[in-house]
């Protein structure tokens, strides 16, 4: 189970209402490499990986990637919020506003939806953890690309926090599957 | 309802807003260490760094509970009054 804790994990300061760059941090809202799908990822993929710590690492990432999803939600939050319906079509946002208002939706940045189709889970704990692994270098250049595309100090340092733990997170991944080996070499699974 | 009288723009009290900030300090050094321990769960020093933080976060947990209501879900709060609906959610809070 899960226990809510009514606080965010990382504050966000949002300097002004800003809809263009509220629409690219939908790609790590409901993009291939969002914090939406990290969680679901490594939340799915636990039940299977034969170690414990392997099991704890994606329990508890997966965890902490629900709570970066929030801290996604909040900044487009922020940044949307009380911005009239002709700015958001300026902003490339009309289509979002036909079909969800000022709603947050799990979309990427250019308003494909979510799908189940950006995870993989194989069984195999290789695989997985690679796959895991990449996922943590995908979203730290893709935010490496989002801290780019704004001059706002505020997002800047919200966004520089959250690419620091995709780094964190690949390392830990990094030695979960060294730890898998030597598993699985002990098991003479190969 | 306009969806302008809907947004909720919260600025909380100094002190309030101070002892929040320190939660997710304490909070963060908390969940690096879990991460950190998940890989290296015999190292001790670790640990004893994991065991005091982690005293130190619900300590503070509690002092925030007992001032301002419930922080964390299914904690006791003894008011007369169901404080966790009424205190702002994380994306209304005015960060500084």
């Amino acid at each position: 189970m899960w226990v809510y804790e009514k606080r965010l994990e990382y504050p966000v300061r949002v300097e002004r209402t800003d809809l263009r760059m509220a629409k690219y941090l939908f790609a790590q809202y409901g993009g291939p490499d969002s914090e939406l799908s990290a969680a679901v990822r490594y939340l799915n993929q636990r039940y299977t990986i034969p170690t414990n710590r392997a099991k704890g690492l994606l329990t508890d990432i997966g965890t902490e990637e629900m709570a970066h999803w929030e801290i996604i939600g909040t900044m487009i939050y922020k940044l949307t919020q009380g911005a009239p319906v002709e700015e958001l079509e300026k902003a490339g946002l009309g289509a979002h506003f036909v079909e969800h208002d000022r709603a947050l939706f799990p979309h990427d940045a250019a308003g494909v939806p979510w799908t189940a189709a950006y995870i993989q889970a194989h069984g195999d704990p290789i695989a997985d953890l690679h796959e895991d692994m990449a996922s943590e270098q995908k979203a730290r250049v893709t935010y490496e690309h989002l801290i780019r595309m704004t001059d706002d100090p505020g997002i800047i340092d919200t966004l520089r926090f959250l690419r620091e733990r995709e780094v964190v997170h690949f390392q830990r991944f990094g030695e979960a599957l060294n730890y898998v080996h030597e598993y699985m070499e002990s098991r003479k699974y190969y | 309802m306009s969806h302008r009288q809907m947004h909720r723009q919260a600025q909380l009290p100094k002190e309030q807003y101070d002892l929040l900030r320190e939660i997710m300090q304490v909070g963060f050094v908390v969940v690096e260490l879990q991460l950190y321990l998940d890989t290296h769960p015999n190292d001790r020093q670790a640990l004893r760094l994991y065991n005091e933080s982690a005293m130190c976060y619900h300590r503070l947990i509690m002092e925030y509970q007992r001032k301002y209501g419930m922080l964390m879900a299914h904690s006791p709060d003894g008011t007369e009054e169901w404080r966790w609906i009424g205190s702002p959610w994380p994306w209304e809070i005015n960060y500084r």
